[in-house]
């Protein structure tokens, strides 16, 4: 680690009251610029990691660094893309897109060049004045990811954003996502549930082991960016993918 | 093609039938029994002869029913938002709500009197009284569900309380309000007629409909009752009607329950 | 002689046939709907029922008394009930209106509703009454033939039968029964209130009693024997002891105090409203009707512009067979 890790996990543990244990011991570090890829069986506390970054919940014990302060404290760095796309349907594309940053004071004008920016980078600005219940499922999350990129945040928090979609959007979302990164620079944690988008995404993967929660394994991703559907062919992809899946495997519970 | 023309055309059969049916039984009747169903030609004259004292009437309930209902709106909304601040609250105050509203407005109408005198503040009183609560409740219901995702997302913008009343809670909660405003508004002509009843005055030629009901029925004038009957109808249905274009012109651009498939 | 003995069972034969005919021949069923809950101004019913004047004229009589809500004339029209009592202005109105009732008898010779006025009020006369709001029934005549004859206006809150709203306010006026309301206006503090009453304006009501035409069509003489012992009751009501129509009136309505009834059943007496104001002490007035009367009140009513000429006249409102000769 060269540079001073953006996200720093030492000792975490979390536990809902009284509940069992969900995340134990858990330590690792994530400089600027990784695209970390977290994989892991149910139960394993993925979603509840990123949403430790977040701020949305504390820890029960550990220290938690995030962009050198607290969780809570960095705030206008980070940025969180849901499950589910969560667009305000009362809103249009643009405003939602805009909200965040009415929030946080910025002035209209820069909040429209804003909007638009990154509307085109998702490749959605026709739809700008489109209400959500007119969208399709991609096109939400599109708008969704915009909304975030819109607050250039440091750390981009990502739920399985692609899981409800169908196989060819997803793909073809990974790829407009990695090509938005090149012409941008923050940090992603991606939550996923597909072997084949951690490795085509993140250079790191950190596969996870359930009751409690602990990393239990890190794999590096050595693929050199921009990666492009041409890298799903390529052989060093697909033995990532095999490698992967196989210690997944090993670290799913034995079936009831 | 056909559709369209039995769209129209059924419940005009229907209508048809009806009137036929009510003349049948209006000559059904012993000649000396037909005061009980006046038939519906003389509804209609009735409703041409008295119709100036109807009209006056009517817009008079209709003032009582406009001023309570806006009324319980304002202060309906207003109370939802403080209920939804605070659970403790909401536990503080929730019973007394039940009770104003099991409270009969027969009952609470003449104390309204002896307080606050008959004539349109009672009116409008008792047409609040019977508003309100559908109102609070339908309102604070949709202050209180919203998304639970959706307010994650606040969190994380890290939005202060009033920022995600004001953004979030509150538009999120229009179409629950909607609902309560559409409740209140078919109750509020029947709760200005009853208002009126119970505590109308004559005062400035203020009687209203209920008011009407009162003198036609005890004079037996029973086409001229059938006639404020209705107008009442009407009235009860320009009222629902507006509510409902209200609810679309806010509403539909937006919500589920206007989607067409313009996707 | 030999045959007394068969004379003598004979006779007893058909005196205990006569007996038992007499015993077995069905009273006819009669109900009375009320205006109002009992009170002395149903003293000829109560008095004929305790006294048995109706079970002697063949009748079984039931009372049912009224109340705020007593639809007395749609009652009767519509057969629920066979009698009622009734203003006889409203009964003409609604006569009018197609009902098909006739009033046959009277009650009070004048009726006594009027309005109640506070002793300290500045109200004093009619024409006082310009602009003020009288709590009322909307639909009594009377205030328009006021506001018609001292060229008033005046405003109408509708009448909730309570003093409450009375008592609240020293300018306050109300609708109200000559022999009741005073009482109980005394009762909860107030001052003996002033009373301002319809027969001093001019315009002249009976308290009445009407049945519906057709029971009047098939059951003439039985009503001849009602009306009897109707007047037979009410003179004894008020010239003899009353104890057993209280006893009654109380049964009926709990809320009846003997004070009460005292005082309602005086002012009967002292306004002479059953035996007639034009005639004090004369008791042969009791229950009758003057047609003459009723050609002024129709003629009143239709000057008023309530009543449509042509839709009701005398012979058709009301009737004087069933009254005794």
């Amino acid at each position: 680690m060269s540079a001073q890790p953006i996200v720093e996990f030492r000792g975490i543990t979390k536990r809902f009251g009284e509940g069992p244990l969900v995340l134990d011991q858990l330590s690792f570090a994530a400089s600027p610029g990784e695209f970390i890829a977290i994989i892991g069986p149910s139960g394993c506390g993925k979603s509840t990691l990123l949403r430790l970054i977040a701020g949305l919940t504390p820890s029960t014990a550990g220290v938690l660094t995030v962009d050198g302060t607290t969780p809570r404290q960095a705030g206008a760095e980070l940025a969180f893309v849901f499950q589910e796309a969560t667009l305000l349907p009362w809103l249009t594309v643009a405003r939602n897109v805009e909200l965040a940053l009415k929030l946080r004071g910025v002035a209209a004008t820069e909040a429209q060049s804003t909007r638009e920016r990154v509307l085109q980078l998702v490749r959605l600005a026709d739809k700008a004045e489109a209400y959500p219940r007119q969208l399709s499922g991609g096109q939400k999350m599109r708008v969704s990811i915009a909304r975030a990129l819109a607050l250039a945040p440091k750390i981009l928090l990502m739920d399985e954003p692609f899981g409800a979609l169908d196989e060819m959007t997803r793909e073809h979302l990974n790829e407009e996502l990695l090509a938005i990164r090149e012409q941008q620079a923050w940090t992603a944690f991606f939550v996923t549930h597909s072997v084949a988008e951690a490795v085509f995404l993140s250079s790191r993967i950190l596969v996870m082991s359930p009751h409690p929660g602990r990393v239990h394994t890190e794999i590096t991703v050595p693929l050199t960016y921009p990666r492009t559907e041409v890298t799903r062919l390529s052989r060093a992809y697909q033995d990532l993918v095999a490698e992967a899946s196989r210690i997944l495997r090993s670290v799913e519970p034995l079936a009831s | 093609m056909a559709r369209r023309f039995l769209d129209w055309f059924l419940p005009a059969l229907t209508g048809a039938l009806v009137l036929a049916g009510w003349y049948g039984l209006h000559f059904l009747l012993v000649a000396e029994m037909r005061f009980l169903l006046p038939t519906p030609t003389q509804v209609i004259g009735a409703l041409h002869d008295h119709g100036n004292a109807l009209a006056r009437a009517a817009f008079n309930t209709s003032q009582g029913a406009l001023y309570g209902f806006v009324l319980a709106a304002f202060v309906s909304f207003l109370l939802a938002v403080g209920l939804s601040l605070s659970r403790l609250i909401r536990a503080s105050l929730y019973p007394y709500l039940m009770i104003l509203q099991m409270t009969p407005i027969i009952v609470i109408a003449p104390i309204l009197v002896l307080w606050v005198g008959a004539g349109l503040k009672s009116v409008t009183i008792i047409t609040f009284l019977i508003c309100f609560f559908p109102l609070v409740v339908n309102t604070t219901q949709g202050l209180v569900s919203t998304d639970r995702n959706l307010v994650e997302l606040f969190a994380m913008w890290r939005a202060s309380r009033w920022q995600q009343l004001r953004y979030l809670r509150i538009p999120a909660a229009l179409p629950s309000f909607f609902t309560g405003l559409r409740i209140a508004a078919t109750l509020a002509p029947i709760g200005a007629i009853v208002g009126d009843y119970t505590a109308g005055s004559s005062a400035g030629d203020g009687g209203g409909l209920g008011f009407q009901a009162i003198i036609y029925s005890s004079q037996a004038r029973y086409p001229a009752l059938f006639a404020t009957a209705t107008i009442s109808c009407v009235l009860g249905f320009v009222f629902t009607a507006s509510v409902v274009a209200l609810s679309w012109l806010v509403l539909h651009r937006w919500h589920d329950a206007y989607e067409r498939s313009d996707k | 002689m030999k045959c007394f003995p068969l004379l003598l069972t004979g006779f007893c034969f058909l005196f205990s046939m006569t007996a038992v005919i007499a015993a077995d021949r069905p009273r006819q069923k009669i109900t009375v709907q009320l205006d109002w809950v009992a009170e002395p101004e149903h003293g000829g019913f109560y008095q004929a029922q305790a006294r048995g004047y109706f079970h002697d004229a063949g009748l079984e009589v039931t009372l049912i008394p009224g109340g705020p809500n007593a639809f007395v004339i749609p009652s009767v029209a519509t057969g629920k009930a066979d009698i009622g009592q009734a203003d006889s202005t409203n009964a003409l109105l609604q006569q009018a209106e197609g009902l098909p009732i006739v009033q046959f008898a009277a009650v009070f010779q004048d009726d006594p509703s009027g309005i109640l006025v506070h002793a300290d009020s500045s109200v004093r006369t009619f024409e006082d009454l310009q602009g003020k709001t009288i709590i009322a029934r909307p639909e009594w005549a009377f205030l328009k033939f006021l506001e018609k004859k001292y060229a008033l206006k005046v405003n109408v809150v509708p009448q909730n039968f309570s003093v409450a709203a009375f008592l609240g306010n020293k300018e306050a006026l109300q609708q109200g029964y000559f022999i009741a309301e005073p009482h109980h206006i005394v009762k909860a503090g107030g001052k003996q209130p002033r009373f301002l009453s319809t027969w001093d304006a001019g315009f002249r009501s009976y308290a009445v009693l009407v049945t519906n035409k057709r029971f009047a069509r098939e059951h003439p003489a039985e009503l001849r024997a009602f009306v009897r012992a109707y007047i037979r009751g009410w003179r004894d009501y008020l010239e003899g002891d009353p104890t057993a129509a209280h006893a009654a009136m109380k049964q009926a309505n709990p809320n009846n105090t003997d004070e009460f009834m005292t005082f309602s059943r005086k002012m009967l007496i002292d306004e002479n409203l059953v035996t007639g104001r034009d005639k004090p002490g004369d008791s042969s007035q009791v229950g009758r009707l003057d047609p003459a009367r009723y050609a002024k009140q129709i003629q009143q009513l239709q000057e008023l512009g309530i009543l449509k000429p042509g839709k009701i006249s005398v012979e058709h409102a009301m009737t004087t067979t069933f009254l005794p000769e």
